[in-house]
């Protein structure tokens, strides 16, 4: 059985179904790990439905996009659990010039779009949800399958026909890997040099300015798993990162646009 | 007039200085907040032993402005902290008319939330 490694999360997957498993391999194929699992999904496919079971639990059950999405939301609660002596926040990450440009947001923000559409433009990926903080500040890797919905299809075009498709429907989720654009997924520590507070807005314009540390710092702290696990010591180690990174305000409504207009900034 | 709300910082908030702006987590909430910098100056003067008046009549002989300008900056500022749950014991019930005025904003919200 092949094993995936998450963070500190290691699992496997089992089916029956050779073209099912050869799928969700091609999907999971940036979590790939030569670690024991410590979990395994069981998934059975019938026509266009999908189970994916974790031992007696059922895990997900529906359409197979919607199960899959639901499968790996599965895989990163797990994933940041397993994290306990790190802040994690709820981010998107990519390298640039070997520094991190960390992209904190709540869910439906777009933030996998825009870090799609940095990776699209040339930035190497680190993750599109989770960034562990260790302590020494620098940002460690969890290179997941980039996920985005339907409605980011039309302004990632360098990535149209890479998402593994199972099923007879037109895709309305790409799970993306950066290595098909022949971008590198890094999975050592990285120094982080910019955090970006970005917002998406249909048809908004294109703004980018400086952010001040505190406002760096408060964007952070909102967006951190665990902050209560580590409270003064979290909100301390937040503002100390804060003092030596750019931090930055971004609006846009294309994220294509906005992509390049970071990375014109940042390189 | 005299308002006689003692304002006081609700215990356990934790509060850090980045570069003269306090940011601000509520732990009951796990909610974030950051003050301008002038909020950031008056924050540690929330201890609860003093009214707003009293915090007005020491602003203004420090910064050299009408005791009324202080005295409605600071009642301002305690009616934002109490809205956030960030302060024990302010109740707006309790504070003078504001005379239609309109009031300073002293907590900036992160710019994503």
């Amino acid at each position: 059985m092949r094993c995936f490694r998450a963070l500190g999360y290691r699992f496997g997957i089992q089916t029956s179904d050779h073209g099912l498993e050869q799928f969700l391999h091609e999907v999971l194929a940036p979590l790939s790990g030569d670690d024991e699992p410590t979990a395994i999904y069981r998934f059975r496919r019938d026509d266009d439905a999908l189970e994916v079971r974790r031992g007696s639990t059922r895990i997900a059950s529906g359409p197979v996009e919607r199960a899959v999405s639901a499968f790996l939301t599965h895989v990163n609660v797990q994933a940041i659990a397993t994290v306990e002596n790190s802040l994690v926040l709820h981010a998107a990450a990519v390298a640039v010039s070997g520094r991190a440009l960390v992209i904190p947001a709540q869910p439906g923000a777009g933030k996998s779009t825009l870090c799609a559409a940095l990776v699209a433009a040339g930035a190497d990926y680190l993750t599109d949800e989770a960034v562990p903080l260790l302590p020494d500040g620098r940002a460690l890797p969890y290179p997941k399958p980039i996920v985005v919905g339907s409605g980011s299809f039309p302004v990632l075009e360098a990535w149209a026909g890479t998402s593994p498709a199972l099923g007879r429907h037109p895709a309305s989720v790409w799970w993306l890997d950066p290595a098909d654009l022949n971008r590198a997924r890094w999975c050592e520590p990285v120094t982080i040099g910019w955090v970006i507070a970005a917002r998406y807005g249909p048809g908004q314009p294109l703004e980018l300015k400086p952010m001040s540390a505190a406002a760096t710092t408060a964007t952070m702290a909102s967006n951190a798993f665990n902050l209560p696990r580590f409270g003064r010591t979290g909100l301390e180690q937040l503002a100390d990162l804060s003092r030596h990174v750019s931090g930055f305000e971004l609006q846009h409504g294309d994220a294509a646009r906005a992509a390049d207009a970071v990375l014109h900034l940042v390189r | 007039m005299t308002d006689r709300r003692r304002p006081r910082i609700r215990p356990g908030v934790e509060a850090v200085d980045v570069d003269g702006q306090l940011v601000l987590w509520e732990p009951h909430s796990n909610q974030v907040h950051r003050l301008d910098p002038t909020a950031s100056l008056l924050w540690p003067l929330l201890d609860g032993s003093a009214t707003v008046t009293e915090l007005a009549l020491d602003v203004a002989d420090v910064f050299g402005i009408r005791v009324k300008q202080a005295e409605r900056d600071i009642a301002a500022l305690v009616e934002s902290l109490a809205a956030t749950h960030l302060l024990d014991d302010a109740d707006p019930r309790s504070a003078p008319d504001s005379e239609g005025r309109p009031t300073p904003r002293y907590l900036e919200d992160p710019p994503d939330s």
